[in-house]
């Protein structure tokens, strides 16, 4: 079997630039693949163009945000490629990334990390050094998001921050992590600007806050009128382009993307072409205006472009196959878009090109029946011939949605590169539901970026950073000493030596969770209000009910629902480290209680026997074995009880997660050795998984274990899954995996994603990348080029792969 | 009642139908030379060792309750034992792993019902072994207990067993997977240490008892893989009633390393592996559709 594998790595190597369904498509996503992430500086300096240009003028915030945004797209360079069939990008040209000096300034130093460094860098040229240097900075510097949030936040949160307690999402990007509903494709922007024009119309001005929502709705209708005229232009551009075009075909398409252009985004779309592009104008306008977390999201696609299929294919305007290559080229043009040049921990935590947009297809309707339609199957076999990392599929499977679907996704799956990831749409809409969304909002949700579940359309759900639970319990156990360090940040405890018993250290460390989320959500809290008044996101606010109804901001609390969350990292480590201690220390005493730091501290030299009786003798989560699976369950709890339902400053509240990105291998990094035999600086446990290796009573169990912890409770939790290739080789493979989902999703489990490849291949991989660069892992909550990747992340994600328990 | 069990293992896809857990039962009348479970032939307990393990802490040797535990360059040599398993207890580096423990039905009840929910409608327990039909008054009695669970239940036997026990165990069995190593009566003895004459037999009354059976032919290269005995073996199950179905088991060498562990030499290390080409003939001669699903 193994190498059956291997020779099919080897031959999709001959082919990483020849995948699509006809020449057009394979020419345009090997041109994607082969573009150079290139630093963009156009946005920024037609930005700063603007912001001069208005200086000294009274104008409101939004209505110069929205001011802003018009005058970058009706001044910034107009892309239309060859063979495009659906058009539109960020920069001058794909892969060409901007940057938002207003939210954070790169500095000349930070052009050169990301122009040099030897993972995941963007090309900076002269000239763009040039103008930071002579006009960006300059006018920039002491003016960003950045500074007045590093100004702003307490001193026990900064050195909270600079311990690697947590991590802070909107330090460099604006809030995001929000999604696109159907009604978008019932309304032209021109509809939008007539909601708005009523809703002006209809203020009363004796409201204490009329000037603000006079401003917010101002904002909102210019910029709907900057992404009509964006559009415009590319209509404008490809007649030129026509003008100029030899081959009649060609020329017959520029006509017709013209024609387009002409009338989407401005009108609803009519047709299955026009809806796309139509939602890529506004994914464009939405990306431009700020760069929040995980770009856009088109959500349900194939729940929201079904009518236009059917009343396409029946009516006999598109063939299938003339669909299927519009969903291709509409692939790569989100593959175009690498995430906005990241820096420092942020670039850390989110250690990857990938920017999130998410598709969503499968789930249940307004009326919660059986979504899944020809095009979810469609969609699936788009996914699994383009082969690229993005966008970000993921299929929901309700207990309504057919076996058949399900298995689709897995035969995709297994061919091995981590796409789609799984979700349970059931338990999405429970999440949704305990949170207090109505029934129909919580239904056409579903999940964005990694795992986040969404009212989508109707929520703003922001994730604001990571938090480390296995750095609290280090801190614990040092009495408030960061011993990375040997500087104080936290809060006296006690002394681990005279710890009387297991529970007074769960006490101690529950004091300790509860001093640092304090910190975390009161930094939110100061955070959030400076995007409030800050940094309105009138474009984007639009799009989100009820921004509109309540003439107020995406980032001020306009929306129906306000979600912050904070996202749990690292709970298989600290659950395997407290069994450890609860087991090894206080009650089998295997080893002495005032032994425990030295061994820490020692990082295990000289203790190798300790070492090992850590590893293979103490209880594991992931092994569906209670003592250890108890443990988890408390500081789950914990977790969620000093978080969910506390009221954030858009007038929602506080919500918890589960799941990392590649945090885990950052929060690792800054955490000295662990009582589960892990030695110093290495990655964490990674989402909910259990410790890479240490789950060996096979997938049955770690499912098990992972559905202890209550899910309904959170926004969303990472399971990731190694499966071996010979274990759904076959028919009988792919049946049991798909009944372990189903199994997991009764136990109302999140979602959960599989790792396909042997970890031979991996290392061969990792030793000659020339010769694996288009192999695609899955990371967490989205796939990645293994290549890409930095040392650590690889080597876990062998580690995760190699142990194969259940062979 | 307790039962000489050797191995427990969780969703296991291809001992029977669906998601099964399969208990494999220690001790086995036959030594068939490409056995992959060399620990399940033996009716007693034994130790695996695993050497590239080992610290050389040397705990094993205090904790030895028979004092007769000893390090002869740098591994360990085991003397006469009485099973406390302290051994294994105190091995930092799980050097050292006991192969075989005593279980009660109830305990291999408390077992099984751990993955009840991954069941679903066809998978449920295997035993396997070694033979479980060895140990017969412990798995019946097991099988009574599990089905009281209504728990679907497969057993994996070579067939090597007095006829009345095979069929008092149909009573309470969903499947067999029934093992046919070769059709020749002396090969069958060269290779497994037994001849087939009783084998065959309880296939007949098993088949006539209505049992729903799967035939696996193990498949080893050079061994049995002629055509000659591939199309016996097929005539003599088509010529048989019921609900039967033949199943090649393809060679394969992952469990030479067990060898090793358990101190056992294995005789045919120079087999090659079947590929896909290999399997599909083979296949094609026993006249079943070989899936190709294989498509990783």
């Amino acid at each position: 079997m193994t190498k059956q594998t291997e020779c099919k790595v080897i031959n999709l190597n001959g082919g990483y630039f020849e995948r699509g369904m006809n020449e057009r498509v394979r020419f345009l996503r090997k041109n994607s693949l082969l573009s150079v992430e290139t630093f963009s500086f156009e946005r920024a300096k037609l930005l700063t163009e603007f912001y001069k240009s208005v200086e000294g003028k009274k104008i409101g915030i939004a209505t110069k945000r929205g001011m802003a945004l018009k005058y970058i797209l009706e001044n910034k360079a107009i892309y239309i490629g060859e063979d495009e069939l659906i058009v539109g990008e960020r920069g001058e040209f794909p892969k060409a990334t901007p940057s938002y000096p207003e939210i954070s300034l790169h500095s000349l130093g930070d052009l050169q990390i990301l122009n040099s460094r030897e993972k995941l860098p963007y090309k900076v040229s002269d000239e763009a050094f040039k103008i930071y240097e002579e006009e960006i900075i300059p006018y920039w510097e002491g003016k960003t998001i950045r500074e007045e949030i590093f100004e702003k936040v307490s001193e026990e949160w900064k050195r909270a921050y600079k311990a690697g307690i947590f991590t802070e999402f909107m330090e460099q990007r604006a809030p995001g992590h929000t999604v696109a509903d159907g009604k978008i494709y019932d309304k032209g922007l021109k509809d939008f600007i007539k909601d708005i024009e009523n809703k002006i119309n209809s203020l009363d001005n004796s409201d204490p806050y009329f000037e603000e929502k006079l401003d917010e709705l101002t904002g909102m209708k210019i910029a709907c009128e900057g992404v009509i005229n964006y559009a415009k232009r590319h209509a404008k551009k490809a007649r030129e382009m026509s003008l100029q075009e030899k081959d009649p075909i060609r020329k017959q398409e520029l006509l017709k993307i013209a024609e387009i252009c002409e009338y989407v985004p401005e009108n609803a779309p009519r047709n299955f072409y026009e809806a796309l592009q139509h939602y890529w104008f506004i994914h464009l306008g939405v990306i431009t205006e700020l760069n929040g977390w995980d770009a856009f999201s088109p959500g349900r696609l194939d729940l929201n472009l079904y009518p236009f299929y059917r009343n396409d294919i029946e009516s006999g305007r598109f063939t299938k196959d003339e669909i299927k290559e519009l969903l291709e080229c509409f692939w790569v043009k989100f593959n175009n878009h690498p995430a906005p040049p990241k820096v420092g921990v942020t670039a850390e935590e989110s250690s990857t090109y990938t920017d999130f947009a998410q598709i969503n297809f499968g789930g249940v309707d307004k009326d919660g029946q059986d979504a899944v339609n020809d095009l979810s199957f469609l969609l699936l076999d788009v996914v699994e011939e383009m082969r690229i990392v993005q966008p970000n599929a993921s299929v929901h499977i309700s207990r309504k949605n057919p076996d058949r679907f399900l298995k689709r996704a897995l035969e995709v799956i297994r061919t091995g590169f981590g796409q789609p990831a799984i979700f349970n749409a059931d338990a999405v809409m429970q999440e949704l539901l305990r949170q207090g969304k109505n029934i129909v909002d919580a239904r056409l949700g579903g999940t964005s970026g990694c795992v986040e579940s969404g009212a989508f359309g109707k929520e703003n759900y922001t994730l604001t950073g990571y938090f480390n639970l296995v750095k609290v319990l280090e801190i614990t156990l040092n009495n408030g000493f960061d011993p990375v360090t040997g500087e104080k940040i936290g809060i006296e405890t006690g002394q681990f030596e005279n710890f009387k018993s297991f529970e007074d250290l769960l006490s101690a460390f529950e004091r300790q969770l509860k001093y640092f989320l304090d910190i975390k959500i009161k930094g939110n809290l100061v955070i959030e209000e400076i995007y409030a008044k800050k940094m309105p996101a009138p474009f984007l606010s639009i799009l989100i009910d009820d921004c509109i109804k309540n003439a107020k901001d995406y980032n001020a609390g306009g929306a129906r629902y306000n979600s912050s969350y904070i996202q749990g990292v690292g709970i298989g480590t600290i659950t395997d480290s407290l069994s450890a201690l609860k087991e090894i220390v206080f009650e089998k005493k295997l080893i002495p209680q005032n032994m425990v730091l030295k061994i820490l501290k020692s990082n295990f030299e000289g203790y190798e026997v300790e070492r090992l009786i850590l590893k293979n003798k103490t209880k594991k989560y992931g092994n569906d074995e209670p003592y250890a699976d108890e443990i988890m369950k408390k500081v789950f709890e914990m977790f969620f009880g000093y978080i969910d339902g506390k009221p954030n400053y858009k007038g929602g509240q506080f919500r918890i997660n589960m799941l990392p990105t590649t945090v885990h291998v950052y929060f690792g990094s800054v955490i000295g050795a662990t009582f589960d035999g892990r030695k110093a600086f290495e990655p964490l446990s990674e989402g909910i998984s259990p410790v890479q290796g240490s789950d060996i009573n096979g997938p049955t169990a770690v499912i098990k274990s992972a559905s202890k912890m209550d899910h309904l409770k959170t926004g969303g939790t990472l399971l990731n899954m190694k499966v071996t290739p010979s274990l759904i080789k076959d028919e009988k493979g792919l049946n049991a995996l798909l009944q372990l989902v189903r199994t997991y999703f009764m136990f109302d489990g999140h979602h959960i994603q599989f790792n396909v490849i042997d970890a031979k291949t991996l290392k061969k991989a990792k030793e000659k990348p020339e010769n694996y660069r288009d192999l695609i892992v899955r990371v967490a909550g989205y796939s990645d080029y293994f290549c890409n990747l930095n040392d650590k992340l690889k080597n876990e994600i062998i580690e995760r792969t190699e142990h194969e328990s259940f062979v | 009642m307790k039962g000489l069990v050797f191995d427990i293992k969780r969703y296991s896809i291809n001992d029977g139908p669906g998601i099964r857990t399969t208990i494999f039962f220690k001790g086995c009348p036959l030594k068939c030379l490409w056995c992959h479970n060399p620990e399940s032939q033996s009716f007693e307990r034994q130790f695996f060792y695993y050497k590239d393990k080992c610290i050389s802490c040397k705990f094993c040797v205090a904790s030895c309750s028979a004092d007769s535990i000893k390090f002869v360059d740098g591994a360990l040599k085991r003397g006469e034992c009485n099973f406390c398993l302290k051994c294994e207890e105190v091995c930092p580096g799980n050097s050292i792993k006991s192969v075989g423990s005593y279980y009660s039905a109830e305990d291999v009840l408390d077992f099984v019902v751990k993955d009840y929910h991954f069941y679903g409608l066809n998978g449920g327990v295997t035993f396997s072994g070694g033979e479980p039909l060895f140990q017969f008054d412990f798995l019946i009695e097991t099988l009574k207990l599990l089905k009281k669970e209504n728990l679907n239940i497969a057993i994996d036997t070579s067939g090597f067993i007095a006829t009345e026990k095979i069929l008092e165990a149909a009573k309470y069995t969903d499947i067999f997977l029934y093992d046919i190593k070769h059709f020749d009566s002396s090969k069958h003895k060269i290779l497994t240490g037994v001849d087939n004459t009783l084998i065959l037999k309880n296939l007949k009354e098993l088949s006539n008892s209505g049992a729903n059976i799967i035939v696996r032919i193990p498949i080893i290269p050079g061994i049995n893989e002629d055509e000659e005995n591939l199309i016996n073996i097929k005539k003599f199950v088509k010529s048989l009633q019921g609900k039967i179905k033949i199943e090649p088991v393809f060679y394969h060498n992952i469990m030479q390393g067990k060898y090793e562990l358990c101190g056992k030499k294995y005789s045919l290390n120079d087999i090659v592996v079947p590929d896909n080409s290999y399997k599909r003939e083979k296949s094609r001669v026993l006249g079943v559709d070989y899936d190709e699903a294989n498509r990783m």
